[in-house]
């Protein structure tokens, strides 16, 4: 296999070395599985060869931007090819008349931000791994951020994908208008398909304005039903904040010891944001401030100082790598990490996953975009014991259980892969037989990402090996 | 493997969420694009030679000897992991079961006759005075590779009235805990000798190797427990006025061990605003600057990688039409200078070499 794919790409660009197959068998989730080797494709054609290959050898091949994925979807189940698509990273058209930009699958989310700045436009989503990840990976796992209650995923910025199919075969989908009615939106199915269906080698995306202005305020809270209604009321009231996140007082407590922040010691707080012209920031600002006075907040703090604003922007956005100082011993866990319910059900679903943790023996916090209705939970366990990753894997089974009866989903934003697919399998029992007709279209030789949702096994701590040194 | 050093960061490992943020300005993920040229890499490759899940490997010691030690991953590592420790631990675990570069094995060699990383014969200092304030510690970059410059720098001292001597010094020996290595306990002791035997209680660093390692490590314990005091040439030059003034673009590249180590971010720009009146920043400056590639002993192991670190760095100064680069640091000063092309329009200085420079063009 090295010789064949060393005929395509070269040899600078493939490795069998066991240091880089052991380096690529693991994401930013606790599953790990070694590839038999790793090719990096420059060009669109390589891509295509290198999928003929395997496709005529029936070998795995797994599409890999950072590998900064929390559920496993970049580990290599069944070992093959991992194809890392990081070199093929030039932003190809700018268009702001047009509002698009072309770029190829290994662009980093905030190098493209950078490049887009003194147009004036913006991607608009924005995962807080965006100064690593890439747009393949964000297409594929429909990434989102902060802004998605205002700006939406990246779903809504896919206008047009260029895909290279397990076949060899190079499809473009999709258009570069801002609208189209022209049959099935196959650069839509692609979103979120995780690699299993397709290799995504070039996104057409569409461009927002920058905003000009924006303030951020922080809300404390005694109770995290009164964050959660607070969340609940600012959207029924018909305001759009640019953000708008709540933290539990786990979350609370591990930012303040890692970045020094001084956020309020209260049960919850609400950190919001609304961005664009003065007079709509302030008006809007005003109101949610009154909402949150309304929902019992104990103290609301505005800022329009960069400098400040800033500050509470890296509580947030560092708040999941703060949590691996919360206690010495305990490591995050990349598991139930990223529900969504509705608006609505936030403060309910929250209450009940520490009742949950607590019934468990698990420390969890919760936290996340509320304005989408996304809890991001972690779960902080001593790793090297077996019987902590049976209570944590009840925890997830309970979460996901609440998460499914209100309405929810199991993943908003982190895709699906090996740690959820039990999960998800049960949320959308109705349409698995559906997905899996639509694999076999794609990709008859189930050689793209295997073993992935709906084809995952049903128990995700003995789908791969554990990345934590398990003692016993 | 038995690996008893990288043990203690176990816990330090299993915190690594490998969420890749280390990937970003990483000067050795940049150049290879291999994730295992990272800090996620190199700690994931750690963590698989302690646990026997990974075998020791000639590509395993190359990962983890390549890293510069620049620490820009730690800036960028949000889950605040001690990065360069659980690096340094790993090398010495390499080295001390025989795993690390030839040029490595060499420095060990070359330390049992001579007291200098390029096996120089003894330093002897230039200058002595035995009513001055200071003692300038130069290091052995300075002494033996750029003492151009760090003659230009007692020169500017000389100017300002500042009072001081050289002495017989001897490497510092931070450089050996970089390559997993043990310092020979002769050389912190014949510094510390040198220092006290001259009864002056006020060092001017011009290294800033020299100067964390002074500042940090145990074996000068005893010169800050007898009080002596330790400044980096910048913070002497702070307080100073110039009379000259230029008015080319001028810009700065922050020193890993000066920024990033030791927090000095703003007295070198504080000096530099005091003579040039168009400072621009890189657009990588203080605490997310890119690496210049010579630390870690990448110069000496991996000489073609630290000099292609060294010409991504010069062409930013270069794109941004800076006329001087400037630094403060002899090892950052020899890299750049190594990397730029003749047709490369840029003069690449220390501060206080340029200083020196620009009063002496006056004239
Ligand atoms: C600390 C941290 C914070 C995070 N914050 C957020 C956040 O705020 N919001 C959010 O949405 N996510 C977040 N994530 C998750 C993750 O960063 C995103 O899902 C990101 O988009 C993944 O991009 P990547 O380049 O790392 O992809 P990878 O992890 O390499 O791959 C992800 C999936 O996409 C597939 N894939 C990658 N490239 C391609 C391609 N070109 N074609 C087809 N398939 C491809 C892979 O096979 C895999 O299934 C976070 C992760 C971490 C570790
Ligand atoms: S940034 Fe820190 S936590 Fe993330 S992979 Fe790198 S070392 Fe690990
Ligand atoms: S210290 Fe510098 S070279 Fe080493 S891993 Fe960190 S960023 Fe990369």
């Amino acid at each position: 296999m090295k010789e064949e794919l060393t005929a395509i790409v070269g040899e600078k660009y493939v490795s069998d070395d066991i240091i880089d197959r052991y380096v690529y068998g693991s994401d930013a989730s606790i599953h790990q599985k070694m590839p038999e080797i790793v090719v990096r494709p420059g060009t669109v054609e390589e891509v295509s060869r290198i999928l003929k290959f395997a496709n005529e050898k029936k070998i795995p091949v797994v599409a890999r931007g950072a590998g900064s994925g929390m559920s496993g979807n970049a580990v290599p189940m069944s070992g093959g090819i991992i194809l890392d698509l990081k070199r093929m990273d030039k932003i190809l058209e700018i268009k702001p008349e047009d509002l698009y930009v072309r770029v190829e699958a290994g662009v980093v989310n905030d190098e493209l931000n950078r490049v887009l700045k003194p147009y004036g436009f913006f991607f608009a989503p924005n995962p807080a791994s965006g100064k690593i990840c890439t747009i393949g990976g964000m297409v594929a796992n429909n990434a989102s951020g902060m802004r998605a209650v205002k700006y939406g995923a990246t779903r809504d910025a896919v206008m047009g994908l260029k895909i290279v199919l397990a076949s060899g075969e190079v499809l473009d989908a999709g258009t570069k208008t801002l609208i189209e009615s022209s049959g099935y939106q196959i650069e839509r199915l692609m979103v979120g398909s995780e690699g299993t269906l397709g290799i995504i080698v070039e996104a057409t995306l569409r461009l927002t304005p920058l905003p000009k202005e924006k303030s951020m305020g922080v809300a404390a809270f005694n109770k995290l039903s009164g964050a959660g209604e607070a969340v609940s009321k600012i959207i029924a009231a018909g305001i759009i904040p640019s953000f708008l996140e709540y933290m539990d007082n786990v979350a609370i407590k591990s930012v303040n010891k890692m970045l020094n922040l001084n956020l309020p010691d209260v049960e919850a707080i609400v950190v919001f944001e609304c961005d664009g012209v003065r007079e709509d920031i302030d008006y809007n600002i005003e109101r949610i401030k009154k909402v949150c006075t309304e929902q019992g907040a104990t103290g609301i703090k505005v800022s329009s100082d960069p400098k400040e604003m800033n500050e509470i922007y890296l509580g947030r956005s560092k708040l999941f790598p703060a949590m691996s100082q919360y206690q010495d011993g305990l490591v995050v866990t990349s598991l139930a990490d990223d529900m969504a319910v509705p608006n609505s059900k936030i403060a309910e679903v929250s209450e009940k996953i520490h009742e949950i943790a607590k019934r468990n023996e698990v420390v969890i916090t919760t936290y996340g975009h509320a304005g989408e209705g996304l809890i991001h939970t972690k779960l902080l366990i001593d790793p090297t014991k077996q019987i902590n990753w049976e209570h944590a894997k009840n925890a997830v089974a309970e979460i996901y259980e609440t998460v499914i009866s209100v309405g929810g989903t199991v993943s908003g934003e982190h895709g699906v892969a090996i740690s959820k697919a039990p999960y998800f399998k049960k949320e959308r029992a109705g349409l698995l037989k559906m997905f899996h007709m639509i694999k076999k279209t794609f990709d008859p030789n189930n050689i793209l990402n295997p073993g992935k949702l709906q084809d995952a096994p049903d128990d995700f701590l003995t789908a791969t090996e554990i990345r934590y040194p398990v003692e016993d | 493997m038995n690996m008893p050093n990288a043990k203690k960061y176990l816990n330090e490992m299993s915190n690594c969420i490998r969420c890749a943020y280390c990937f970003a300005d990483c000067p050795t993920f940049t150049n290879f694009m291999w994730d295992s040229n990272s800090a996620r890499g190199r700690i994931m490759i750690a963590y698989g030679m302690l646990q026997g899940e990974i075998p020791l490997t000639e590509t395993a010691v190359e990962r983890e000897f390549l890293c510069t030690l620049c620490g820009q991953c730690e800036v960028k590592c949000s889950a605040g992991i001690k990065i360069l420790d659980v690096i340094k631990a790993t090398r010495k675990d390499l080295a001390e079961s025989g795993n690390l570069p030839e040029s490595h094995k060499a420095m060990k060699e070359v330390f049992n006759e001579k007291e200098n990383i390029y096996g120089e014969d003894q330093f002897i200092p230039e200058k002595i005075e035995n009513s001055a304030e200071y003692i300038v510690f130069g290091g052995c970059v300075g002494n033996f590779r750029e003492n151009e410059s760090l003659v230009k720098s007692h020169k500017l001292f000389e100017k300002l009235g500042i009072k001081f001597t050289r002495i017989p010094e001897v490497c510092c020996g931070g450089v050996f805990a970089d390559l997993g290595l043990d310092a020979p306990e002769k050389l912190a002791k014949k510094n510390i000798d040198a220092i006290l035997s001259t009864g002056i209680k006020k060092i001017i660093f011009t290294c800033p190797k020299c100067f964390m390692t002074f500042k940090e490590d145990e074996r000068y314990s005893e010169l800050r427990e007898k009080g002596i005091q330790m400044q980096n040439i910048v913070e002497v030059l702070r307080d100073k006025q110039f009379e000259i003034k230029f008015d080319k673009k001028v810009t700065y590249h922050d020193p890993c061990d000066l920024g990033r180590h030791e927090g000095i971010f703003n007295e070198p720009r504080e000096v530099i605003k005091k003579v040039a009146s168009n400072f621009k920043e890189l657009s990588k400056n203080k605490d997310q600057s890119h690496c210049c590639g010579s630390g870690g002993g990448v110069r000496g192991a991996y000489t073609k990688l630290s000099i292609q670190i060294a010409k991504g760095r010069l062409k930013e100064a270069l794109d941004m039409e800076a006329e001087v680069l400037l630094t403060e640091c002899p090892s950052c000063l020899h890299n750049l200078r190594n990397a730029k092309k003749k047709r490369d329009n840029i003069e690449i200085k220390n501060i206080s070499e340029f200083i020196y420079d620009l009063i002496e063009g006056e004239k």
